[in-house]
Formats: C-alpha cells, structure tokens, sequence
C-alpha cells in the first residue's frame, strides 16, 4: 500500500466520522438519549435522599454529582448536535439542564440535609417526566 | 490459620478477575437491567473458571509449567507470537483501565482529582511489586477485597424476594439481544485469560509441588466460590436498589449507591476500600501477567522468588506495562468502556489460552498419575467448547448491541 492509497483511505474514514456529526436523529437514539438522562435523574435522587438521611460522605457526593453532571452535559451536546425530532429533542435538552441545575446544587451544598431533601423532591419529578417523555417516543 | 492463608492465591485471582472495575459496573448493569435473570450465568462462568485454574495450577505443581511455557512449546513459533502478542494486548488495555478505577475509587475518599490518583495508584502498586513479597501481595489484594462482601450481607439486610432469586439460577431464553450480550459478557467475564495467566505463574512463584494438589484445589474450589459469590451479591444489590429507579449505572459510584441503601457511611467506606482492593488486585494480576506471558515465551528467568539481578528483563517488562497502562488511562478514557472491550475482545483470545491447559492437564506422559480423570477431562472439553462458542459470539453481540447500548 503505497501513501496516495493510505491518504484516500484517512479522507474516507475522517469522512464517515464526520458524517456522524449533526445527522438527523432516530427515534430510537433519542429514546436511548432521554433513558440516560432519567437515569442519571434518579442517581441523582438516590444520592440527595441518601445525603438526607445523613447516610453518606461530603467527598463522595461531591464527586458523584460532578460525574453524573459531566455525562449529562455529554448527552445534552449530543441532543444539541442533532437534528430532527425537535419538539422531544427540546424538551429532553430543557429537562437536562434542569437536572444539571439541581445535581451542581447538591455538589456544592453536599452537608445541606434540608437542601438535599428538596433536590430529591425535584429530581423525583424531572425523573418522571424523563420517563414519560422516552415512553411517548415508543 | 496457616490454611487460609494458602488460599490467597485463588482470592487474588477470583477477585482480581471477577471484580476489576468492568466487572463491578457490568454485574451492577445487568442487575439493574435484568434483576435476577441473569444470576444463572454466574456459576457456569465460575464452574468454567475452576475447570481451568485446577488444571492449570495441577500442570505447574507436577510439570513445572506455566500457561506460556505450554504455548510456547505446543504451539508453531508463529501461532505462539500471535497468541502473546494479543494476550499482551488485552491484558494491557484491562491493566489501563484498572488504574483508572483505582483513581476513581480513591478519588471519591478524598475529592482531588482521578488523574492525582491514578498517580497515586501507579506509585502504590509500584513500590508494593517492588517491596512485598508475592505472599503478601496477594493477601492484600485478595483479602482486602473481600470488603465487598458488604454487598453480600446487604442483601441479607434488605430483605430480597428469595424465590425470585432462585428462579434466576435456571437458565432460561429471551428475545432480546441485550440479554445475550450480557449473559455471554457475564460468563466471559469469568474466564478472563489474565486470571490463569496469573494463576499459573503464581502456582509457580509460590513452589507448589505434588504434596500441595490439595492446596491448589481448595484455591481453585474456595477463591473462585468468593468470587462468583460477590459477583451474585452485587447483582442482587443492584437488582434491589438501582433497578425498581431505572438506574442504568456507567460509573462506581453508582454502584456504591446500591451498598449505601442497607448500611450508609459504613457500606460507603467498605464498599470503596473493597474496590480498591479488588481493582488493585485486577491491576497487579494484569501488570505481573504481561510480564509472565513474554517472559515465559522468550525464556527469560522471570518473577519474584528469582533475584532482581537474575529476572532483570522481567521486571523491566513489568514497569514498562504500567508504564503503557499509565499512559493510556491518562488520554481520560473512559476506564469503564475500556474494561467492557476488553472483556470482549479478550473472549477471541481464550480459546488460544485454555487449549494447552486442557491438553497438557490431560496428558499421561506430562502428567502421568496426576492427569485429568474422566470428570475433569470432560470438563476441560465441554468449558473449551463452550469458549469456542462465545468467541464467535461476543464480537457478533458486541457490534449487533451497540457496544451494549441497546
């Protein structure tokens, strides 16, 4: 294999990756997207009952809430990158940053059991209308 | 006394292969995924793994060999370079991510930073493979991971729906392809070749010879029974406490959640003391395996009961694969999806693995008395068939799934 062949074939692949980017959602992608963030909603509920209940430690919240903050910001560049499906894409993309909202909340306040208490309530709710939402979509 | 300490071997490699950081998140998934439906994959995997750490421990008590040395004289040069070179592959991709979750585990003590405690991480298992002897490398690792268990006794305390639990050991089919990619991960998970890898050369490292058969089965029989009883008790937790939220856990932390629930701070702190340990297990089985394998196929003297100035190469290939470990998990992969690959990947590898086993456990003129008996022979074929399968298998899985995403 000579460079010419080696070029065409690093212009094909970077072509098949970016061909990726932006491109027209799928139900079933959007489904999986929403699934995420309802899970990463009710981590984040478990976690605020369990910092209620003065059942666990400020370093550990602090971390897990930055991690589950972290992978809904990844999920909700990948709704932004799409395209199609707008009205659940949006709304799933609207629900992320609430929940994000409420998991900084909980990292930067994780000694707060009263504070804690009222992020549980709402993540509960996000939660539900994460699971509503992907239901719609089947 | 004395006795539980001559198991420590199996620990090591029960844990270290049963309970790396994939292994922690994959069961925690298929639990909160599947709640007990998948519990029957756990002991065929652990019978499979016995199977093969019996036999393997059996060929480097009574022949002196480890699994290298098999391959190296049984196979043709060429298949033997191709074997090691994708043994020393996985295995280095798997010691990558295990110094991952080491970082995490201990990052979510102290909340500096995971890239400070891979640091830490490498440091620690450096001067541990430096200083410590085998024995009490392996007791270490093995015994501190038995602080999962808190999993185990967690489960006990929440109370679970015991018929349900049984009825999840009978193997039973389904329509979806997630359910298989995760019942093939979970047996492969098992059998991971780095855990014989280890095993055998450890047989080695601590001079088993005929009078310690009986050693070597309670190793096998005892260390791989932990093992997949962990693996059960946290596929329980998870099916108990993440699945009833939805929660499809990516990350440890997640899964601790599940040990929190029965006992708060104190599962917390168990909960993450016994994925260090485990995961530092895994890291130092995978670390020693590398540098076993190529040093038992190129002939060097190799391990810890040589001096340092005699297994001068082994040592230097040991570095260097934490080394490349380090240097990988710092690009900020993801060591979870890392370990899930490999466990995949490592799958291809197996058959290539475990065949000298078989063959040489069964040998009359290696073994002579000591030789396979009907069960075990029997065994041996069936499990080789059943990796065979599965080697087809998960790659088919793993693309038609999405990487297990659904």
């Amino acid at each position: 294999m000579n460079i010419s062949w080696l070029l065409r074939l690093l212009v094909l692949l970077l072509a098949l990756a970016l061909s990726g980017c932006g491109s027209n959602m799928k139900t079933d992608e959007l489904s999986r997207g929403i699934e995420t963030l309802q899970s990463i909603s009710a981590s984040g509920q478990v976690l605020a009952e369990q910092v209620s209940e003065g059942k666990t430690k400020n370093t550990y919240v602090r971390v897990l809430a930055r991690q589950l903050g972290d992978e809904l910001q990844h999920e909700t560049e990948k709704l932004n990158d799409a395209s199609g499906l707008d009205k659940p894409r949006h709304q799933a993309i609207e629900l992320a940053g609430q929940v994000n909202k409420q998991l900084g909340d909980l990292q930067s306040r994780p000694y707060d059991r009263k504070q804690a208490q009222e992020i549980a309530t709402q993540l509960k709710k996000l939660s539900n209308q994460a699971s509503r939402l992907s239901e719609a979509l089947k | 006394m004395k006795r539980i300490f001559q198991i420590a071997l199996g620990i090591i490699a029960a844990i270290g292969g049963y309970l790396d950081i994939g292994d922690l998140v994959f069961n925690a998934q298929a639990g909160a995924l599947f709640g007990y439906k998948l519990l029957w994959t756990i002991p065929i995997g652990v019978l499979g793994i016995m199977v093969f750490a019996e036999q393997s421990g059996r060929v480097a008590a009574i022949a002196k060999k480890a699994n290298f040395d098999l391959i190296r004289e049984e196979y043709p040069k060429r298949l033997a370079t191709l074997t090691l070179a994708a043994s020393l592959g996985v295995t280095v991709l798997t010691l990558a991510a295990e110094l991952g979750g080491m970082g995490f585990a201990l990052n979510y003590f102290f909340d500096v930073s995971e890239s400070f405690f891979i640091l830490v991480g490498l440091l620690f298992l450096i001067l541990v493979s430096w200083y410590f002897s085998f024995d009490m490398i392996e007791r270490l690792f093995g015994y501190g991971g038995l602080a999962l268990l808190v999993f185990v006794v967690g489960d006990f305390h929440m109370h679970p729906h015991w018929p349900s639990i049984g009825q999840g050991f009978v193997p039973h089919g389904s329509s979806q392809l997630l359910y298989w990619y995760f019942a093939v991960g979970l047996v492969a998970a098992a059998m991971m070749p780095y855990e014989i890898y280890f095993y055998s050369s450890g047989a080695l490292e601590e001079g088993w010879g005929e009078k310690d058969l009986g050693v070597n089965r309670a190793n096998a029989i005892i260390g791989y029974l932990l093992g997949g009883t962990l693996a059960i008790g946290l596929m329980v937790a998870a099916a108990m406490v993440l699945l009833p939220q939805n929660i499809q856990p990516d990350n440890l932390g997640q899964v601790v959640l599940a040990a929190i629930e029965p006992f708060g701070g104190w599962g917390l702190v168990l909960a993450l003391l016994g994925m260090f340990f485990a995961i530092g297990g895994a890291t130092i089985d995978t670390a020693f395996s590398a540098a076993y394998n190529l040093s038992q196929h190129q002939g060097w003297k190799w391990g810890k009961k040589a001096t340092k100035a005699q297994a001068k190469k082994w040592w230097m290939v040991l570095f260097a694969a934490f080394g490349i470990g380090f240097a990988i998990v710092a690009t900020g992969v993801d060591p979870v999806e890392l370990t899930e690959y490999s466990v995949i990947f490592s799958v291809v590898a197996m058959p290539l693995t475990f065949f000298p086993i078989v063959r040489a456990a069964s040998s009359r003129e290696l073994m002579g008395k000591y030789a396979s008996g009907w069960v075990s022979k029997s065994l041996g074929w069936l499990y080789f068939g059943i990796i065979c399968i599965l080697a087809i298998a998960a790659p088919v899985l793993l693309v038609m799934t999405n990487g297990g995403g659904g």
